[in-house]
């Protein structure tokens, strides 16, 4: 066999983003040592967010260059942009609408995470300079896996991720909290990452292929008698596998303890990328390698029980929460639970279980609903965990409810942008959360059995208002409840602003963010 | 299903065995528990002092390091097999290969975790 070095290095081109964060991520590793003091230690953190908004600029760069070149990459993938083989026959990384938008988003959850942390990781002490070059190194395992289309490359970008956040969420080595939510989150993800490796060598055992595209192409040509129960028990591994990472309950148990403990930005980081990251991956697992009508029958069913137990449940504990991180952990659990009615959708319609017309339309609003709520959430989740930082300062926590009494008197314009977070966490319209939450209801409107989930979601989101309108009326209602000034920073003011920025445009204006979403349906095949 | 019939005989009589073997011990042996028995012991030694002992860091990061530099090998074996067939190519990726685990290694120097004294 004669080795093509030429299409090696063609597949490498696309890898650009990647490559120049991986470049950023050794800089800031070989610059850590030199870095003593506090002046140093910012600098690194804004050349870490500088690094990352140079690779979304190459990202889009990469894509303009291609706008409308949506193609036949190969016989296998069409639609794709681009399906790098690196010279193995099969698509191992694709670069298509739905990589390059859900990548921006994790992009985007990293500079934000970056921004809104310089000041805090001051008062941690926890700023030693590695810090944002691993962090650097998680971006850059989640761009890769959201590219995955092979087992192989799926659990070498997914590990990438996870190994890098659970050093983050460890940073603060002399807290007891962050220590303990750091050995659970590591060992419940190992856990995950088990199943998901067992699931796949049992789909690899019944199929002979490691590729998403293989897997279809064997399911659709039919399995033999014997491999029947294989594949059942390896979408029974993967979707638990699936449902650890993405914290959906009854596996979320680690959520509320991990989000908690870990230095804020870590968590804002967590909520965002790493759950865009991991629904990427569940998404291409299963709307690509399983979308054969039997498989598709069994995982719909599996995904509609997590997502009405994690809204559900999720909303639910939500309300007894005194501390916010706490809180919003288990909001975001119940987010989890909103953007599974997409998947539960799009499976639904793939099992058969909704006719022509609907039936394909239920496909892509499915998956491109879970794409814009990705986008909508890693905003608006981002900016509330971005004020929770804005409370703490030296000697006070500031994560618990009580620390937002009388925001509204001491800085206004921060608690009405906190109550836009707030109100497009609930679904309010005029902000992001609404969208998303309106294309999730029209998906599984569609038909298919899984309507009940909707009237769920909606009698879930009337609970949910009771908890962030809590965190509203502690702000509006109430005395301040310390004289202590807030931590404002210039870098922490402009992670705020570009959340609420974010989440008020696409709410206001939601055309451009509808038409780049809708385009990432098609693209996945 | 039937070329995991084996499989399953290797189960059962993996499960089997251990059973066996601690049912009749359980059985057969006299149950005399002494003083001296529950000793912890090392090939028939006597325990001088507490096993709960701490370790040095070291270890940890020797082995580490260890790990770090041996599967660089591992990679490097493969390559050299292929050499003829990658060319300049695989030297290129070699290379760079070997640069990030160089910057590894003085990253390490610096920051003093191969300072024994």
């Amino acid at each position: 066999m004669t080795f093509d070095t030429a299409s090696y290095v063609r597949d490498l081109y696309w890898l650009i983003p990647e490559l120049w964060l991986t470049l950023v991520g050794f800089a800031l590793l070989a610059a850590s040592p030199y870095i003593r003091d506090g002046a140093g230690r910012r600098i690194a953190a804004w050349a870490s967010a500088a690094g990352q908004a140079v690779a979304l600029v190459l990202l889009f760069a990469l894509y303009a260059g291609v706008s409308g070149v949506f193609g036949p990459a190969t016989p296998e993938a069409p639609g794709a942009i681009y399906a790098m083989q690196f010279a193995h026959g099969r698509p191992l990384l694709l670069i298509d609408g739905f990589a390059i938008v859900l990548k921006a988003v994790v992009l985007v959850a990293g500079i934000l995470a970056t921004l809104m942390g310089i000041r805090l990781l001051e008062t941690e002490r926890i700023g030693r300079g590695e810090f944002h070059a691993v962090l650097v190194f998680a971006v850059v395992g989640a761009m890769f896996l959201i590219s995955s289309t092979d087992f192989i490359t799926i659990f070498v970008g997914l590990e990438t991720m996870s190994l890098s956040v659970y050093l983050l969420v460890g940073w603060a080595k002399d807290s007891r909290k962050s220590n303990e939510a750091a050995l659970k989150y590591f060992l419940l993800g190992a856990f995950a990452g088990g199943l998901l490796l067992y699931g796949m060598s049992l789909a690899y055992g019944a199929t002979g292929t490691t590729n998403l595209f293989g897997l279809q192409q064997a399911l659709a040509a039919g399995t033999p008698e014997s491999g029947r129960w294989l594949l059942t028990l390896a979408i029974l591994f993967m979707v638990v596998g699936c449902g650890f990472k993405i914290a959906a309950v009854p596996f979320h148990v680690w959520t509320p303890d991990a989000y908690e403990g870990a230095p804020t930005l870590v968590t804002s980081f967590m909520a965002t990328a790493v759950k865009t990251a991991a629904f990427a991956m569940a998404l291409r697992i299963f709307l690509l390698g399983f979308d054969a009508p039997a498989q598709a029958a069994q995982w719909t069913w599996l995904f509609g029980i997590l997502a009405a137990l994690s809204m559900t449940v999720g909303n639910v504990i939500a309300v007894l929460q005194d501390n916010v991180k706490r809180m919003l952990a288990y909001s975001s659990i119940a987010h989890v639970g909103y953007a599974l009615m997409g998947l539960v959708a799009a499976g639904a319609a793939l099992a058969g279980w909704i006719p022509e017309p609907q039936r394909s339309l239920a496909i892509e609003l499915g998956q491109s609903s879970v794409v814009l709520y990705m986008v909508a959430y890693a905003f608006t989740a981002a900016g509330a965990f971005a004020v929770v930082i804005l409370l703490r300062r030296e000697g006070i926590e500031g994560d618990r409810i009580d620390d937002f009494s009388g925001m509204a008197r001491r800085a206004p314009g921060t608690a009405a942008v906190m109550l836009v977070f707030l109100l497009s966490l609930a679904g309010i319209p005029a902000t992001a959360g609404f969208i998303g939450k309106w294309w999730l209801f029209a998906s599984v409107l569609q038909g298919g059995g899984y309507r009940w989930l909707a009237v769920l979601a909606a009698l879930n989101t009337a609970v949910s208002l009771y908890y962030y309108l809590r965190v509203a009326v502690r702000m509006y209602m109430e005395i301040p409840a310390d004289e202590l000034p807030y931590a404002v920073t210039p870098s922490l003011t402009a992670a705020v602003a570009l959340a609420a920025i974010g989440t008020l445009a696409i709410g206001l204006w939601p055309e451009p963010v509808l038409r780049l979403v809708s385009g990432t349906a098609q693209l996945l095949p | 299903m039937e070329q995991y019939l084996p499989i399953l005989g290797m189960v059962l009589i993996g499960i089997g065995l251990p059973v066996v073997a601690i049912v009749f011990a359980r059985l057969l042996a006299p149950h005399r528990p002494g003083g001296m028995k529950g000793d912890p012991y090392e090939c028939g030694i006597e325990s001088t002092t507490s096993v709960r002992e701490r370790l040095s860091v070291r270890y940890y990061l020797i082995a580490v390091l260890f790990v770090v530099f041996d599967v660089e090998t591992i990679f490097l074996f493969p390559w050299a097999v292929q050499y003829q067939v990658l060319g300049l190519f695989g030297l290129v990726e070699m290379v760079i290969f070997i640069a990030i685990l160089l910057l590894a290694y003085f990253y390490v120097i610096k920051k003093g975790a191969l300072k024994w004294a």
